[in-house]
């Protein structure tokens, strides 16, 4: 190959990869690429470049982000308050007017489940939780979590998007826009909605808004037929084969050479030419790192597959740890569907003993198990792991024995790449209902996850209707103290 | 740089020169010399939550610590100090992106430290920093002449614009196109549908000096440019069919405004007529029904239903919900007309645009008055007339009966004295009365039926036979859901009958309402005597159920069986033919359970009555006042009042037989505007300000300050809205809605950032043809069809898309126009085309959308394009006329880069994504488009080479070359012709427009 054609090739690479996404990631890589004179795959090659972080050197690569949906309650699960259980069915008097979503403050409830300190640290957690109670050591708890959001809709596209409003890329899609991807077999952020169907708001919560399309989280239905939309030809066209195919794509890719030849210099033609080698690779990956069978039985037991009430979300949590050591960026992991009844997420009003109960226990230990499963492979070290949910639930009670929302102060965790694991930092009050110790906002936990990933949340940016637009809007700041 | 020519500061506002270094040197000389440079300059970075550099000047303590760099000044000492540092010298570092401090400013601040920087501590300063209005967007009409240019080239003045400046950069125009890319390219652009062969046969074929202009003609004449061009509206305004956010409910009239867009363009309307009715078509002509429904520009957006519906009044969430409201509307108005970004002015003065935070407040409360809502119009323009009079003459009359009412309201004598003290008491009583207790139940709810003459039954088990005084039934009351409102499943013929036999072999009957519709009780309890009446099971029977939305269902709150002054009902087992068991909204228990819907109306202990008797007697009262004031009224008045009351009924009456009304999601204006405030950092419990509803200030032309005589009436405040926005000296109108011409003309705007005209949007590639276009547009009677007449019949539109090397390297982003852009289709085309190829496009217009995919109503909807049949014929309809779901949308679409309803698109990406290759290559409807057109093909050709040759014609608007030919051939006889097909819609040949 000579000098020219080499060139040619490098930065029709470099097009191609904006025109296939248009991300900051894509430009980064194949500048990289081509001043490293690399003309090999990009997967293998992405691996060398991406620890160069994107402003500073990152702390990890990937992350895994769980989000119980319709609100899981703090102080039935890791905000732990004495008080509540001193004065459990007496009168709440918090010392202020309390505005609630739909009731009026009921008396103190303690949790229906009982508390204890576990590891080194010691933190205390309540017993619908003991396998991640094994894990505390591991996680960062950020206990003094507000909202400005007290509704579902809102709220929910708050933690993903950093804004209350539809039409926001979501972190995974902003991760996607910096970073770009780690492989081409696999998208860069991928989506697993609960078994029960899609959270408040939908596909909306992974959108990416005003990125380009390509920066979406790709929703993956791990027991549907096509797993992911389009990914094979319906069954009933009959006419399409697995011979039929490879002639197809041979055929489709002379007829676009030729077109090619004519148009010389649309770098968009090359870039559709190779969307279909892609497409391709993207076919034979998926179903193998779906297939869980190839996992060994402890490993199954591990996530709780063997057990119906942790079946799916064990099952969502063992893809999301293949997916991530196959290369994807960001999985984003839901508990919980709908508000609807009988409830099918965290959404507890009537009754927190029965479905935060239901909740919690298919949640814990396939949330414990891709914490230990990712320790025990390595990839915690580089794999940031968040737990968070759109606002917590209040200390008081709804109606003798449920809660009613609380935005005003809730529990995110962190774990894995660059986290300083066994600590806490925010507090709420003695009721566990305000934030009274640096009071954090999604802002901060998304600028924490961006600084680890070797992104400046200020310098990532997109100018949007006037505005250069930001995942942390105008705010955000790294938590140092939860920083290893 | 562009942000370094961004902030063009204003001195004036300084004290100008060495007196003022001399003030800053006086004790007290900070606040007047020093502070206004720092407020000026510096406060707009240096303050706020996360203030630059960690410095913030807002305080004598913060300002003096300084920030990360260290301390801010040593005092005394100019030479030593930070602040001198920073602002001083050749190129000083402060302030950034900014023009620097001039030299006297500097001297000013250098004397204030040289004598001992006092700086008083209860001192706030605040944000000052000028913007100057001399931008080119916001200024006057500009005189722009076309440039002198001689050339054969030039076909339209707009030529000699571009020629001009290709010939300054020492560029030249390329080839015009021959005339099947030609067609093509003008289809798609006007149309969004492919030629068909024979209309490129006919175009190559035509010989006629006019033939292009013909064509341009015949393409803008027709029906299928409004479907187009609506869409690229639509976009724009971010209309979509569902309210968005956590429980993306639909908007089933939503439509009526898409088919106004529509309409609206293929009659071509003046456009500042076009943008009026779209502010306040209601307010400006009441009576015709496109102005009416033209307003459902203002609710086209998202909307937030939970915080809307569900929250209480008064709450901090409610008020959020309302601002961002507004938020949105103003947002969209500004963006789409103007090509401002009002909406970065709600926290604080626009950072680059001159802006103010009260710019955007008073648009705020220009949309105080309206919320989002279905409202009804009258299709049929005389029906609109005759309400809108009887509406008047209601209005009349009512305020005619108030004004006597006052007067009855002064009268009194010992009677009424005796009235009103009973009253005042009754209604004291009945405001002390505790709010009551609530519950999450609403009560019990039969299954739904298809239709009404069903007969449904509900019971309960009293445990013993007993004697029985009075049944008491409670409506329901939806608050929330699909259908909120009073007596929700009431059934309109029912009976009540007691029996010892659970089966009700025989049974008393204790009233019979089978044989005519019963009025709609409201909130009324429904009270039946069953004096004597004995029995252990009283059942209701619904003999006629209550209509929900084309389904019939039959509901009730709760059920009250009293003997001797106690519940018998209360908590007993109730069973029904069917029910729906969605607790704790729907049970059969909470027939019983004391509540009705939501409120507390009855105990084990009987009823909890006293509200309902307080509030029949107060009603009582009203009237026994009411009879006696009468009398007492002079002999006039009297018989204004009684005329007046005869004749309102009569009035309802008629408004009752008017034919039904339509339906528009559009805007309800049922409420006072409310009061809007200043939100200090957007901050809804941070008020500041009364603002009252203005245009925006910094925009050249017409008067921003509107006069608007009755500040109670909202709809006045559109329409002084509506008329600044209209206004002739309003240029910037017509620049904005050119521009976006343009772009989607050439793929790219004059502007490149359609929605944003200010200085952190793009500059104008050619200024004077920007003005020029606008200019003429409002001259010659603001016709956009005579826009894209001139566009498309200029020489710059008709050059090839090829490209050349040597001028690729003079200007590679083509911004000069020295060839024609080549384009990929959008998703609407490319799902339009498939269509249209295959034989199976529906060219029906307009009407309610089509629903692509299953959908069920339930407390989240569900939306699922995969379980959708694509041979259903609501496939084969335009892609306008898709239902358009905010949270779920279409995958195929979507990966084609369809616009994303939650956000204004003024223009779309055009990605090439492995997702999008599999789509094409997979999804349903693609894949049956290539059998469809296989079949076609087969009818048309025996022979396959001329099948091929069919495929290609139709498909790509020209026959196929010799290898296309060949590679296609050679497929099909191999695995088929729909396989070919397949590979066909998948090739770049269909997807790009040369």
């Amino acid at each position: 190959m000579n000098n020219a054609s080499h060139f040619v090739r490098r930065s029709s690479r470099r097009e191609f990869l904006w025109n296939s996404g248009g991300g900051l990631g894509g430009i980064a890589l194949a500048h990289l690429l081509a001043e490293a004179g690399l003309l090999a795959p990009a997967a293998s090659a992405a691996e060398d470049v991406t620890p160069l972080g994107l402003h500073h050197p990152p702390r990890a690569k990937r992350v895994v982000q769980l989000f119980m949906s319709g609100a899981a309650s703090q102080c039935d699960m890791f905000d732990h308050k004495p008080e509540l259980v001193k004065r459990n069915g007496q009168p709440w008097d918090p010392g202020e007017k309390v505005e609630l979503f739909q009731s009026t403050p009921g008396n103190c409830m303690q949790s229906p489940w009982a508390w204890s300190q576990h590891g080194e640290c010691g933190h205390w957690m309540s017993s619908l939780v003991p396998e991640l109670a094994s894990c505390v050591d591991d996680i960062a708890f950020l206990h003094g979590m507000v909202s400005k959001s007290n509704v579902h809709g809102p709220a929910t596209f708050m933690q993903n998007s950093g804004f209350v409003l539809p039409g926001f890329p979501s972190m995974g899609a902003w991760v996607s826009y910096g970073l770009g991807s780690l492989t081409e077999n696999l998208p860069t952020f991928v989506v697993l909605p609960d078994a029960r169907g899609f959270a408040p708001n939908g596909p909306g919560n992974w959108s990416a808004g005003f990125l380009p399309a390509a920066h979406q989280g790709t929703l993956i239905k791990p027991a549907a037929v096509n797993p992911i939309a389009d990914l094979f030809p319906p069954r009933d066209a009959k006419y399409i084969t697995a011979e039929s195919e490879a002639d197809s794509l041979a055929a489709l890719k002379a007829l676009n050479e030729g077109h090619l030849a004519e148009r010389p210099g649309d770098s968009r033609l090359d870039a559709r030419i190779a969307s279909y080698e892609l497409a391709a690779k993207l076919q034979l990956s998926a179903p193998e790192v779906l297939d869980i069978k190839s996992e060994t039985e402890a490993t199954h037991k591990l996530y709780g597959l063997d057990d119906k009430v942790t079946e799916d979300f064990g099952r969502n949590c063992l893809i999301a740890r293949r997916m991530l050591e196959r290369g994807v960026r960001f999985v984003q992991v839901w508990s919980g569907a709908d508000n609807g009844f009988p409830r099918r997420n965290w959404d507890s009003h009537e009754d927190i003993a029965r479905d935060h109960g239901d909740m919690g226990r298919s949640m814990d230990r396939p949330a414990a198990a891709l914490i230990k499963d990712l320790k025990a492979r390595g990839m915690l070290e580089d794999t940031i792991v968040i737990w968070t949910t759109e606002f917590g639930r209040m200390p008081c009670s709804q109606g003798g024995q449920g809660r009613d929302h609380n935005p005003f102060g809730f529990t995110s965790w962190l774990a894995g790449g660059g986290v300083r694991g066994g600590v806490s930092y925010g507090a709420t009050d003695e009721w566990s209902y305000k934030a009274v110790e640096n009071p954090t906002y999604c802002y901060d936990l998304h600028a924490t996850v961006l600084h680890l990933l070797g992104i400046d949340h200020e310098r990532l940016t997109f100018r949007h209707n006037g505005i250069d637009r930001r995942l942390t809007d105008v705010h955000g700041r790294v938590i140092q103290d939860v920083l290893a | 740089m562009k942000q370094a020519t961004i902030a063009v500061l204003v001195g004036g506002m300084v004290v100008g020169g060495l007196a003022a270094a001399a003030m800053a040197a006086e004790p007290d000389g900070f606040a007047s010399s020093v502070a206004p440079i720092f407020e000026t300059h510096c406060v707009s970075c240096h303050s706020g939550e996360h203030p630059k550099g960690g410095l913030d000047l807002t305080v004598a303590a913060k300002g003096l610590a300084g920030g990360e760099s260290g301390p801010l000044l040593v005092a005394g000492k100019p030479d030593g100090s930070l602040l001198i540092e920073f602002i001083s010298g050749d190129e000083p570092e402060m302030p950034k992106d900014a023009a620097p401090l001039k030299g006297e400013e500097v001297e000013t601040i250098r004397a204030w430290i040289v004598a001992g920087a006092e700086w008083p501590a209860d001192l706030v300063l605040a944000d000052k920093k000028v913007i100057d209005a001399n931008w080119w967007s916001l200024l006057p009409w500009q005189s722009v002449a076309v440039p002198p240019q001689n050339d054969p080239w030039i076909r339209t003045p707009i030529d000699a614009f571009i020629l001009a400046k290709l010939r300054e950069h020492k560029l030249s125009p390329s080839a015009e196109a021959d005339r099947p890319t030609l067609i093509r390219r003008l289809s798609y652009d006007l149309h969004g549908l492919p030629p068909t062969p024979e209309e490129v046969d006919a175009f190559v074929a035509d010989t006629s000096d006019r033939a292009y202009e013909n064509l341009v003609d015949r393409l803008l004449s027709s029906p299928r440019y409004g479907e187009r061009w609506a869409r690229h509206w639509l976009d724009v305004v971010h209309y979509g069919e569902t309210h968005g956010y956590d429980k993306d409910k639909t908007r089933p009239n939503a439509w009526p405004y898409r088919d106004y867009v529509i309409r609206s363009l293929n009659a071509d309307k003046p456009y500042d007529r076009f943008v009026a009715e779209q502010i306040a078509g209601d307010v400006l002509d009441p009576a015709n029904p496109d102005a009416v429904v033209a307003t459902g520009f203002i609710a086209a957006g998202p909307w937030d239903f939970v915080g809307h519906t569900e929250l209480r009044e008064g709450t901090t969430d409610k008020e959020i919900a309302r601002s961002n409201d507004r938020d949105d509307m103003l947002a969209s108005t500004m963006s789409t007309f103007l090509s401002l970004t009002v909406h970065c002015a709600r926290c604080h003065d626009h950072k680059f645009d001159p802006i103010r935070q009260q710019d955007y407040y008073a648009l705020q409360a220009v949309f105080a008055g309206v919320d989002r809502a279905e409202r009804g119009y009258d299709a049929d323009p005389a029906v609109a007339r005759r309400r809108v009079e009887l509406a008047s003459e209601q209005r009349r009359l009512e305020q005619t009966i108030a004004k006597v009412q006052a007067e009855i309201a002064g009268l009194q004598n010992a009677e009424v004295a005796a009235i009103d003290a009973d009253l005042a008491a009754k209604q004291a009583e009945l405001e002390a009365l505790p709010a009551g207790e609530t519950s999450h139940t609403l009560g019990f709810h039969s299954q739904i039926m298809p239709r009404a003459d069903v007969s449904k039954w509900v019971q309960v088990d009293l445990g013993e036979s007993v004697t029985l005084d009075e049944i008491v039934i409670v409506p329901a009351h939806e608050k929330y859901g699909g259908h909120p409102g009073p007596d929700f499943g009431f059934p309109p013929r029912y009976r009540v009958e007691v029996s010892d036999d659970p089966e009700f072999a025989t049974s008393q009957a204790i009233v019979d309402l089978t044989a005519t519709d019963v009025p709609h009780p409201g909130d009324r309890w429904q009270r039946h005597s069953a004096t004597g009446t004995r029995g252990r099971y009283v059942r209701i029977t619904a003999t006629k159920l209550w209509e929900r939305t084309s389904d019939w269902i039959f509901a009730i709150g709760e059920l009250v069986v009293l003997a001797d002054g106690k519940n018998v009902a209360f908590s007993r087992p109730v069973t029904a033919l069917d029910s729906i068991e969605a607790a704790p909204s729907w049970a059969k228990s909470n027939l019983v359970d004391g509540f009705g819907s939501r409120q507390r109306v009855a105990t084990a202990d009987g009823l909890d009555q006293r509200r309902q008797e307080l509030e029949a007697a107060i009603e009582r009262l009203q009237g026994e006042r009411k009879q006696i004031t009468l009398a007492l009224l002079g002999e006039a008045s009297r018989e204004t009042l009684l005329a007046a009351e005869a004749r309102l009924p009569e009035i309802q009456a008629e408004l009752a037989a008017l034919p039904e009304q339509q339906r528009v999601y559009a805007t309800t204006h049922d409420f006072a505007p409310r009061p809007i405030h200043l939100l200090n950092r957007g901050d809804v419990n941070s008020r500041g300000e009364l603002i009252a509803p203005a245009g925006v200030a910094c925009v050249a032309g017409p008067e921003a300050r509107f006069n608007v005589a009755d500040s109670e009436d909202e709809g006045q405040r559109r329409a002084a809205l509506a008329a600044w926005l209209t206004d002739w000296r309003n240029a910037l109108l017509r620049r904005s809605i050119v521009n976006r011409v343009w772009q989607y003309h050439f793929g790219r705007g004059i502007v490149d950032s359609p929605n944003d005209f200010g200085r952190m949007g793009s500059l104008p590639s050619h200024p004077e043809l920007l003005e020029w276009l606008a200019k003429w547009f409002t001259d010659e009677g603001q016709s956009l069809k005579e826009l894209h007449r001139l566009i498309v019949t200029s020489a710059v539109y008709r050059q090839v898309s090829q490209s050349n090397p040597a001028f690729e390297a003079i200007d590679g982003g083509n911004q000069y126009l020295w060839r024609m852009n080549r384009g990929r289709l959008d998703a609407e085309s490319i799902r339009d085309t498939l269509l249209a190829v295959s034989g199976k496009l529906d060219l029906t217009m307009g009407g309610p959308s089509v629903q692509q995919f299953f959908f069920k109503d339930d407390h989240s909807p569900i939306y699922d394009y995969t379980q959708f049949d694509v041979d259903d014929p609501r496939s084969m309809r335009r892609s306008v006329y898709r239902f358009l779901v905010r949270s779920v949308p279409d995958p195929l679409m979507d990966c084609l880069d369809c616009a994303d309803p939650s956000i204004l698109t003024p223009r779309r990406n055009a990605t090439l994504t492995s997702v999008q290759a599999l789509a094409l290559l997979n999804n349903p409807l693609v894949v049956r488009q290539a059998e469809h057109l296989a079949a076609r093909l087969e009818t048309m050709h025996a022979e396959r080479a001329e099948q091929i040759e069919a495929a290609c014609r139709l498909a790509l608007g020209r026959g196929p070359t010799e290898a296309e030919a060949q590679t296609l051939a050679q497929h099909a006889a191999k695995h088929g012709l729909p396989s070919a097909c397949r590979v066909l819609f998948n090739s770049n040949a269909f997807l790009f427009v040369d």
